[in-house]
């Protein structure tokens, strides 16, 4: 009873509850028994160690409550990442699926937005000659097609970098063309065409000067006289001069030669004119059997062709046949 | 279970007082960041942060037992202030500890080598106490519970069978220390 009393002494006094004439008689009890501070020291050491493991008990509570919360929101985290590899496969594998079911279909109208710019171009072509030669599209079907049948003019039909991409079904005449080169494959799909040498020859060039300048020549003194303004009757210089004028104004050389070198092409787009580069001329759409006279007058070359006369100017570039309708000239090249 | 932000600070301190262990853990997790953003921008690094929240969330919980505690402010505020108290003593105890010269740390080292023994001693005997003299000790000593409460809580008949137990407890711990420390005295 009395320990008990003693504890509950010392309990007061360690928690500061001892107050007043109780504290001071503690303390002097205190200061004289060396019994008493000793178990004042023990009772406030085991005291110290009751707080100490209430607060490790507490302390681990928070631990272990921190440990499952890190815990939590990595494997949250965890979950997450894997939830985004996979809707990224799914999405992947949709797209891929999508993809091969939107696949271009050559003999099909219809052209998917994912499409290549070349398949795409080619669709545009094949629409664009679908609208124009819809009454004529069996033509297509077996060989290349006319230019003025598919109505294009030959101006549009030089434009080789729209016009020359034309598919051409595996016939049997398509494959004795292909064999010759003239068809270049680019792929097993897509065919370019070229322009088509038929053949060439050598023409003598008939030149005119030489009469025309025997007839010419006593005319030179009076020509200065005779050509005023005025002047209502034209003389033979002044109609070569005309002529000149209407003429295009490039430089021409005539070769040298009396002969001229020939080339028959045979155009994709059934062009019909000539290229003349000074030295050899080049005729679209003339067939080999035609009776061609290559004139000379002037420096400069006039085809005879069906009885009509066409002049054969130097260019670079594709040139359809112009005509000669000044009568005086027709007479001296019909001469 | 309720979310801490469903608590206002008076229903955390309740919470407290009734002893409810799991409210520790919201309190700490909603004021880690708040302590660690502290302790970062003064002189800290992650190492204390831990040890520093913790002692911070025990001392509001020891406060909150008190009588008389009586909450003025913001719970946030409050814990902040016990966080600040805190890492500026730890701050202060590093400084001083720097000054102490080779021969007083090596004595210092001895003495706590000796005292580390006892308290082992005595911490040993506390964690064999049976569970009820462990929970009415630790209720009493470090939550500061009344005995009334401490009888509600153990299920005792009333404050001074409580007072009585508690007398029972400490000195069969006592004597269980007394025993154990004159044994390795002797050894």
């Amino acid at each position: 009873m009395e320990d008990e009393k003693q504890y509950h002494l010392i309990d007061d006094y360690l928690s500061g509850e001892l107050q007043g004439t109780a504290l001071d008689k503690f303390k002097i009890d205190l200061k004289h028994s060396d019994k008493l501070r000793q178990q004042v020291d023990l009772q406030s050491a085991i005291i110290k160690k009751i707080i100490a493991h209430r607060e490790a008990e507490l302390k681990a509570i928070l631990k272990k409550e921190q440990h499952s919360t890190f815990k939590a929101i990595s494997i949250k985290s965890n979950i997450r990442i894997a939830m985004s590899i996979a809707a990224s496969v799914i999405l992947l594998v949709a797209t891929y699926f999508y993809l091969s079911k939107q696949q271009p279909n050559v003999n099909s109208t219809f052209v998917a937005d994912n499409q290549t710019d070349e398949v795409k171009k080619k669709h545009k072509i094949k629409n664009k000659r679908r609208k124009d030669t819809s009454t004529k599209r069996h033509l297509a079907t077996t060989h290349v097609l006319p230019a003025n049948e598919i109505g294009l003019s030959v101006q549009d039909a030089t434009d080789f970098d729209v016009v020359e991409e034309i598919e051409v079904p595996m016939t049997e005449d398509y494959v004795e063309r292909d064999i010759s080169k003239d068809a270049i494959v680019k792929s097993d799909k897509i065919v370019i065409e070229r322009d088509e040498l038929i053949g060439t020859r050598l023409f003598s060039l008939q030149s005119l000067d030489y009469a025309t300048n025997t007839q010419y020549k006593n005319l030179d003194a009076t020509e200065q006289t005779v050509n005023t303004p005025n002047s209502k009757v034209g003389t033979k210089a002044e109609i070569k001069m005309e002529d000149k004028q209407t003429a295009s104004q490039a430089e021409i050389d005539i070769p040298q030669g009396s002969k001229i070198n020939v080339e028959y092409w045979k155009s994709v787009v059934n062009f019909k004119g000539y290229i003349y580069d000074g030295t050899k001329v080049q005729l679209y759409g003339i067939p080999q059997n035609k009776v061609l006279i290559f004139k000379e007058l002037d420096n400069r070359i006039y085809l005879a062709l069906d009885n009509k006369h066409y002049f054969i100017e130097k260019n670079k570039t594709y040139k359809k046949f112009s005509e000669v309708s000044n009568p005086t000239l027709l007479n001296i090249l019909n001469d | 279970m309720f979310g801490i932000g469903s608590l206002n600070d008076q229903a955390i301190l309740e919470r407290i007082k009734q002893g409810d262990e799991s409210v520790l853990v919201l309190v700490y997790n909603k004021h880690y960041s708040l302590v660690k953003n502290f302790i970062l921008k003064n002189s800290g690094d992650h190492t204390v942060v831990d040890d520093i929240m913790q002692d911070t969330i025990i001392a509001v919980w020891k406060n909150a037992n008190k009588p008389a505690f009586l909450l003025q402010s913001k719970l946030s505020t409050y814990i902040l202030a016990i966080a600040k108290n805190l890492w500026f003593k730890e701050l202060k105890k590093r400084s001083k500890f720097k000054l102490v010269d080779e021969t007083n740390q090596l004595n210092k080292a001895i003495d706590t080598q000796k005292n580390n023994l006892d308290d082992g001693i005595i911490a040993e005997m506390v964690n064999e106490m049976d569970e009820t003299c462990k929970k009415l000790l630790s209720y009493f000593y470090f939550d500061g519970y009344s005995t009334r409460m401490i009888a509600d809580k153990l299920n005792f008949a009333n404050a001074d069978t409580v007072k009585s137990k508690k007398y029972q407890c400490f000195k069969k711990l006592q004597a269980s220390v007394l025993a154990k420390y004159n044994k390795a005295d002797l050894i």
